[in-house]
């Protein structure tokens, strides 16, 4: 049984801000910490332009962020409970917005069709949380199985995929609404070290939600089909990337040698791997990799030997969105599903996350043309089945 | 403000004539009620045509002192404009509203110091020097008074807006908000001067001191209802503008900001983070040409595609060089026609041929290339600029400005908005320009009653890559070669519908040739218009290309003088950067040499227009003449492709080399 990733639906906060606005706020909050002075190289070679955040919402000319200073000058710094009040507010919306881009009744992927809910997110807990707003705000069925990944970090995305493949392989009739929502910004911090510091030039917002069947696509849009995925550890990185919750948010270890670790173990990794699937690392025309930062970009493009256009949809994702953790890479494969291309193409995701984990998943580029025709049949057994 | 294409208003020959009828009545009531109380103030409302009984006299002149205040800020009021409607025909009775005023309120000041009724009470007359200064004060309120009423919009204040708009068959264009001279030192000038006359005549008498006080309260107390209205017409621009404008007293309440000065920090700071509004070919050259130099910018365009609307197509071999800067020139130059040879016909004959091949320049041509393709060559070469960053879909704004501070207010059509830090902000956002808009930078604009139709048609002529003028009697007809077998042509069209077939029309009565309507592309009609800004830099504002100036497009002037603005601009920015040159001066040299490229440009532009526009027998004929036998002969034939090259525009940079090719 074969799994289509059918659409993706993107969605991101109102209001953004540029890398020079992030820099300035950065330099005036961080105004005689000795550290300060890494700030313009840092925020100059991210290779990102542009972020969008949920702290922008209010109607200040300024951006108002958690770090106003309080009547003395003092930083005040928000405690954990402030900031997941913040995730419970405008998780929501975002999450619904990205719902309803995917939904799709003319393609037969309506809310009814909808059997499993897969939601993903790292950066705030609650409950009833996004999956049962999807439910109720999106009228979709109550009977629909619910499933969370919570806090697994960047590459989540993929063992959402992987999940949704494999309950389509259990359920024929299985449609599976992926949904993730990360609110990055949310969590901010001025102390701690080095690691800090680089996460606050990366760190943006956003959600997106994906829709996973094993039916076959209705032809007028080009699809994903989900070949096999595979996982691995690269245990010498253990220390090098952690994600745990403080009283001031939740705090980030990222150390700055992961994509010397990455790029120094990817073929290893990668080629018997790929040889299992009977693939090639030559035989990938594009790389959906997960645009953690740019040295990641810039030492996987190097080692694999790619042309800048294999892994440019990664890039522009990065320039114009900044790294919003699980959701980044379902922005890239979204850019690659749009992009019109006229012939098939073999894509490989690939996302890390603590452990040092690397998530994989090869999959290929369908365009409409060359996608299996419904046969009469299978409209048959939908229409019976919803 | 509003476009003056679709300000275009049809009124009757009748209509137009009572127009100027009333335009006549108007201002010479206007000049006999300003004279009347001139010398009735002067003399202490000592003459009058009146003489009553003291105390009949006393309640007719009070009656006549207060019509004035309580009519004419009746007639303000909503009701009161319906009132002032009905002097008019109902046709033109909005359009003539400003006339309309300025006619009841000088029979008004006719009426207090015509019929006033003098009481004889003199207290007392200076005599000797104190004469002659209360005498020079009171000349000095008229002059204020004058100056206040000019810059406030002499059409407005006079009566002439309203009908002048209709003579010319236009909607009046009401001015921008006056917030410069001494609108920057109190909101009511017009009030102030007033009261400074009605304080400064000499001679103290009874009648003197009741209307000097009573009209004195009236100056105060008029302006509050004034505001009112402002505030509903200019909103947030009049908030503003209160916030750090004095009411009426200079120095009193509000903050003033001295606005005429230069940004008071240093040149590097200035530079740091320059936003560049407005992805338009000026703003790109600018990006292009500050990212080479390793000037970090970042540029906000509105639009989230490309714009493939045609327009300038002239690339003139000045702009050329610039390209040439960073190395493009001659991909550009591959993406168009050079144009070598310009023909140039009446309706019967061939008068001669202008050619650039003798230029002084490494580029002896004139380059055709549609706009589209100049802005995606720009557009490409921007990715190997350096530190430019350029980002689609968001409009720039200016929500504060000043020498210390600028806040611009990035957003997209929805309002979403984009936090972004600015030094300065560089306004290249176009003619409708928000930057120029949003800063209250005010442009001076006229404009002409020539009106052209132009289109882009298959090419079946065989002019190859020349271009040709056709000058007639009956209007002009210019034809340019564009790339991909095209060619653009221009009429004279007067008032007839910008349509393919207008073109095709004119261009078989006035040269004999046919064009196929079917083909054509980018038809689109246009006016002409003339504008330029007050001021090219304003706090941390900075204009450049068509948000700080509106040429003639006949001639293809307007986008090469941007591009020459950008050249100059990013020199001058560069050397900012490298704390080379005070910021005061590098403004100040900016503008003197643009403003003077532009007037030279646009001179030269406008000339060229109303020789080729000329219509009639006689005209014509002259022309014909003038062409073939001055023009396109002897010494003038030599100058004139330098000239219509720009080349004779002098590129002054600012290590001063001059002039170069």
């Amino acid at each position: 049984m074969t799994a289509w990733l059918h659409r993706i639906g993107t969605a991101v906060p109102r209001h953004a801000f540029t890398q020079d606005f992030a820099l300035a706020r950065m330099k005036e909050w961080m105004a005689g910490d000795p550290r300060a002075r890494y700030l313009s190289r840092l925020y100059c070679h991210s290779g990102i332009e542009k972020r969008h955040t949920v702290l922008a919402a209010s109607d200040k000319e300024t951006i108002p962020l958690f770090y106003a200073r309080d009547d003395h000058g003092q930083l005040a710094e928000p405690d954990t409970k402030r900031r997941n009040d913040l995730f419970i507010r405008e998780a929501t919306p975002l999450a619904i917005e990205s719902a309803r881009n995917v939904l799709d009744e003319a393609a037969g992927l309506g809310k009814h069709d909808i059997t499993h809910v897969i939601t993903v997110s790292c950066t705030g807990f609650f409950n009833p949380g996004v999956d049962f707003r999807l439910i109720r705000d999106l009228d979709l069925s109550p009977s629909v199985q619910r499933y969370h990944l919570g806090f697994m970090g960047c590459y989540a995305a993929i063992p959402a995929l992987k999940m949704a493949a494999q309950f389509c392989e259990a359920d024929p009739r299985a449609v599976v609404l992926i949904q993730l929502t990360e609110l990055c910004s949310l969590h901010l911090q001025l102390g701690g070290g080095m690691d800090t510091l680089l996460a606050n030039t990366l760190f943006a917002d956003g959600a997106a939600a994906a829709i996973v069947s094993g039916r076959r696509p209705m032809s007028d849009a080009a699809a994903i089909r989900l070949d096999p995925f595979f996982s691995t550890l690269i245990p010498k990185g253990e220390s090098d990337m952690a994600w745990d919750i403080g009283n001031t948010g939740f705090q980030i270890a990222l150390s700055s040698y992961i994509p010397d670790i990455i790029g120094g173990d990817i073929r290893t990794i990668l080629e018997p791997a790929l040889f299992a699937a009977g693939s090639h690392a030559d035989d990938i025309d594009l790389w959906a990799v997960h645009p953690g930062g740019k040295a990641i970009l810039d030492r996987v493009q190097q080692e694999m030997l790619l042309e800048a256009g294999q892994i440019e949809d990664a890039r522009e994702v990065l320039r114009a969105f900044g790294n919003m953790s699980s959701v980044t890479i379902m922005f890239v494969l979204a850019r690659m599903l749009a992009a019109g291309r006229k012939e098939s193409a073999r894509i490989l995701a690939m996302a890390f996350g603590p452990g040092l984990t690397v998530e994989a998943g090869l999959m290929t580029y369908v365009p409409a043309a060359a996608l299996p025709k419904p046969l009469p049949a299978d409209v048959d057994g939908r229409d019976s089945h919803a | 403000m509003s476009n003056s294409l679709s300000s275009r208003m049809h009124f009757t020959r009748g209509e137009r004539i009572i127009a100027v009828l009333y335009g006549s009545l108007c201002h010479v009531l206007f000049a006999a009620g300003v004279g009347a109380m001139a010398v009735g103030l002067y003399t202490g409302m000592q003459i009058g045509l009146l003489h009553l009984p003291h105390r009949m006299a006393a309640a007719w002149n009070s009656m006549l002192l207060l019509q004035f205040p309580v009519i004419h800020s009746f007639l303000l009021s909503d009701r009161g404009r319906g009132w002032l409607d009905r002097l008019a025909p109902v046709r033109l009775a909005r359009e003539l509203r400003t006339t309309l005023f300025a006619i009841t309120a000088s029979l008004q000041l006719l009426l207090v110091f015509l019929l006033w009724s003098p009481s004889g009470h003199m207290y007392w007359q200076p005599q000797g020097w104190l004469a002659v200064v209360l005498t020079v004060a009171y000349a000095a309120g008229w002059l204020l008074l004058l100056r206040s009423m000019y810059e406030a919009g002499l059409g407005v204040q006079t009566g002439s807006l309203g009908w002048m708009s209709v003579a010319r068959n236009r909607r009046p264009v009401y001015p921008p908000l006056a917030r410069r001279g001494l609108h920057g030192l109190v909101r009511q000038p017009i009030y102030l001067s007033f009261s400074l006359i009605l304080w400064t005549a000499p001679v103290w008498t009874l009648d003197r001191v009741v209307i000097t006080g009573l009209w004195t309260v009236y100056c105060v107390v008029a302006p509050l209802l004034k505001e009112r209205r402002m505030h509903r017409i200019y909103g947030e621009t009049f908030r503003r503008y209160r916030a750090v404008t004095p009411y009426w007293l200079p120095g009193l309440n509000g903050t003033r900001v001295p606005r005429r000065h230069s940004p008071s920090c240093s040149g590097p700071e200035l530079t740091r983070r320059i936003v560049i509004a407005g992805a338009g070919p000026v703003g790109m050259m600018l990006a292009n040409l500050l990212g080479r130099a390793g000037v970090p910018c970042t540029i906000f365009e509105r639009r989230r595609d490309p714009d493939n609307r045609s327009m300038a197509i002239g690339v003139m071999p000045p702009s050329l060089s610039i390209f040439q800067r960073f190395g493009r020139a001659d991909d550009l130059i591959a993406r168009g026609i050079p144009v070598r040879e310009a023909h140039v016909h009446d309706g019967r004959r061939h008068l001669g041929s202008l050619s650039f091949r003798e230029l002084d320049s490494e580029y002896p041509f004139v380059l055709s290339v549609p706009q589209h393709e100049t802005a995606s060559l720009l557009h490409e070469s921007l990715r190997a600029a350096g530190p430019v960053t350029l980002i689609s879909g968001v409009q720039a704004d200016i929500c504060s400005n000043g020498p210390e501070r600028i806040v611009p207010s990035l957003h997209d059509e929805q309002g979403n908005r984009m936090l972004h830090e600015a030094s300065l902000v560089i306004g290249c956002d176009g003619h409708r320009s928000a930057v120029r808009h949003t800063s209250g930078i005010r442009m001076h604009e006229s404009a002409f009653r020539q009106r052209f139709v132009m289109g882009d048609f298959p090419d079946e002529t065989g002019f190859g890559s020349d271009v040709h003028l056709f000058f007639t009697e009956s209007g002009s007809v210019e034809s340019f070669p564009l790339p991909g077998g095209m060619r653009r042509w221009v009429v004279l069209a007067g008032a007839a519908e910008a349509t393919a077939q207008t073109v095709c029309e004119r261009v078989s009565q006035r040269t004999g040739l046919a064009l196929d309507a079917a083909g054509a592309k980018n038809v689109s009609g246009f006016g002409i218009r003339r504008a330029l800004v007050e001021r090219y830099v304003s706090g941390r504002v900075v204009l450049c290309g068509d948000a700080a100036h509106v040429m003639s497009p006949i001639g293809g002037q307007g986008m090469n003088t941007g591009f020459g603005d950008a050249e100059l601009l990013a020199e001058v920015l560069v050397a900012l950067h490298e704390d080379r040159i005070a910021p005061s001066e590098a403004f100040a040299f900016y503008e003197a040499v643009r403003r003077k490229a532009f007037r030279t440009a646009a001179r030269r532009a406008e000339w060229g227009m109303r020789l080729g526009t000329l219509t009639g027998r006689w005209p014509s004929a002259i022309r014909s003449r003038l062409i073939e036998q001055c023009l396109l002969k002897g010494p003038v034939e030599k100058m004139l492709p330098a000239w219509f090259s720009m080349l004779s525009i002098p590129r002054i940079s600012l290590s001063n080399e001059g002039a170069h090719g």
